[in-house]
């Protein structure tokens, strides 16, 4: 990483773009804007292709963490891109603000969530054109409950 | 027009595509199942290897900075051999060990090493950039007209709906510069620093071998809208190509002889292309679905003869229409496979190859 493309903000790790503050990236439309409560398709995808980090939009590091509830851990399917450890409170914030929907997440009460760390991840793209993108962990080094 | 309906698809019902989509995805499991400690252990070798040929190169280097100056032919041979050395251990490194790492192959080894999110390498675009113009942009917009900018990089018109420019007659030429300078092309093709800061924008022979020979096919942007798993798969197996060779020819171009494949399967480890490859032809065979492969030096020259006819405008090649002609819509009728309206459809992503789109946003 050359220093001048760390000076334009390429690389440069936990900093976080302002805007993105509120709304996780994996929910943002490309102009920025988004809905906490919804994914964002074209999103998903860029964070499992291009390996960026579903709330900040950085570059990920090792190991990922995955964010989802009981049933997708039992399942090893998760909804939402690998976050970093320091993203994991942004978007458990955003996931426990209510019982309504949130981040794809049909709302309901009651939801119990899980952080799994693991070494990487397979993606799973959807049989049906409005499927969603899973992400199904393949080295895990732990499971915790929130 | 969707993916499935391209010419080649048009003999497939809704069900063979599905069928198509459902063994590859048991291929898949099965060697996502079967990654294994001898997987663990080529990625290791050839680490090892590019590490000591990187050394070896510049002990030779040194050797012939070193040696006495009447002894020139120990000082020349050890300058040839040292760069030689050098130069396939830099090949290693950005094909067999950068581009499989950081498409996460060897991620399920949780070795943070050798992982797509701490890799990176010593070549002019970084690795995070990379991983957006080449995993995201180029893999999931394969040989999409305006979108992936591996289609010409930016300076080759390499599809005939591309608009033709004077400045194209000079593409052999191009061509020939983009392969001596590549990792600066490669660098500068999804090169929008400021854009993709402010996150306005979604931050040469084997490249070229791997989609541009006969056989392969370009898309254009209706073509990939709201496809299910199956379509994508179909889609990247057309828009791929093959080329025959031997174990070592394979490991130096990064095993993108197996082109195909590693559209299918971009994150499976790349020494077992040659199993999947077995069982990716025989499903192409039993359905009817084009495999394009040939020796290297058929598809290179094939690539190189669509960026000389290409160079022309299309009034002056029409000979060569059925062979680089355009995406024709089906003649045969097609299957009702549930898609969308234009209607119902997601707005358009408008972030997305603006350098290239601007070359093919005109139908000549």
């Amino acid at each position: 990483m050359s220093a001048g493309l760390s000076r334009l903000g390429l690389g440069a790790g936990s900093t976080r773009p302002p805007h993105l503050a509120t709304v996780p990236f994996v929910a943002t439309d490309p102009g920025g804007a988004g809905d906490p409560a919804r994914l964002h398709r074209a999103r998903v995808l860029q964070c499992a292709l291009s390996r960026v980090c579903g709330v900040c939009a950085q570059t990920l590091d090792h190991p990922l963490h995955l964010v989802g509830t009981v049933a997708e851990a039992d399942d090893n399917a998760y909804r939402l891109p690998p976050v970093h450890a320091a993203c994991v409170a942004d978007v458990v914030a955003v996931l426990t603000a209510g019982d309504g929907d949130a981040l794809g997440h049909p709302g309901a009460p009651d939801r119990q969530w899980v952080v799994v760390t693991t070494g990487g991840f397979d993606l799973v793209r959807p049989t049906t054109r409005t499927g969603l993108h899973l992400f199904r962990p393949n080295a895990v080094v732990e499971r915790r409950a929130i | 027009m969707a993916i499935a309906d391209v010419k080649e698809y048009t003999h497939l019902t809704a069900e063979e595509v599905e069928e198509i989509g459902r063994r590859l995805d048991e291929l898949r499991a099965r060697i996502e199942a079967s990654r294994n400690a001898e997987d663990a252990a080529y990625i290791h070798r050839v680490i090892r290897v590019q590490r000591g040929l990187a050394f070896a190169g510049r002990v030779a280097m040194a050797v012939g900075a070193w040696a006495p100056k009447e002894r020139k032919a120990v000082r020349r041979g050890a300058v040839v051999g040292g760069t030689a050395l050098l130069g396939v251990a830099k090949i290693l490194e950005n094909m067999e060990i950068g581009h499989n790492v950081m498409h996460g192959q060897w991620d399920w080894m949780n070795d943070p090493e050798i992982h797509s999110s701490t890799w990176e390498w010593d070549t002019a675009q970084p690795a995070e950039q990379w991983k957006h113009s080449h995993n995201y942009v180029h893999h999931q917009f394969t040989n999409v007209l305006g979108y992936d900018n591996d289609i010409g990089y930016g300076i080759l018109r390499m599809a005939r709906e591309q608009k033709w420019h004077p400045a194209n007659l000079g593409q052999p030429v191009y061509n020939s510069l983009l392969a001596l300078l590549f990792e600066w092309g490669v660098a500068l093709h999804d090169l929008d620093i400021e854009r993709i800061r402010k996150l306005e924008k979604d931050p040469v022979e084997i490249i070229f071998c791997g989609h541009f020979p006969d056989g392969a096919l370009h898309f254009t942007e209706e073509q990939v809208e709201d496809e299910t798993r199956a379509e994508w798969y179909l889609r990247q197996m057309l828009g791929a190509a093959n080329f025959d060779g031997g174990r070592l020819l394979h490991v130096l171009s990064g095993s993108l002889g197996f082109q195909i494949e590693h559209h299918l399967l971009p994150d499976l480890p790349s020494n077992r292309y040659p199993e999947i490859a077995v069982e990716v032809r025989k499903l192409c065979t039993e359905f009817g679905i084009p495999y394009t492969t040939g020796p290297l030096y058929r598809q290179y020259g094939q690539a190189l003869r669509t960026i000389t006819l290409l160079s022309l405008p299309n009034s002056m090649t029409q000979h060569a229409s059925e062979k680089y002609g355009a995406v024709e819509p089906p003649t045969a009728e097609v299957t009702d496979r549930g898609r969308k309206s234009d209607d119902e459809r997601p707005t358009r992503r408008t972030e997305l190859g603006g350098w290239s789109r601007a070359g093919a946003s005109a139908r000549a």
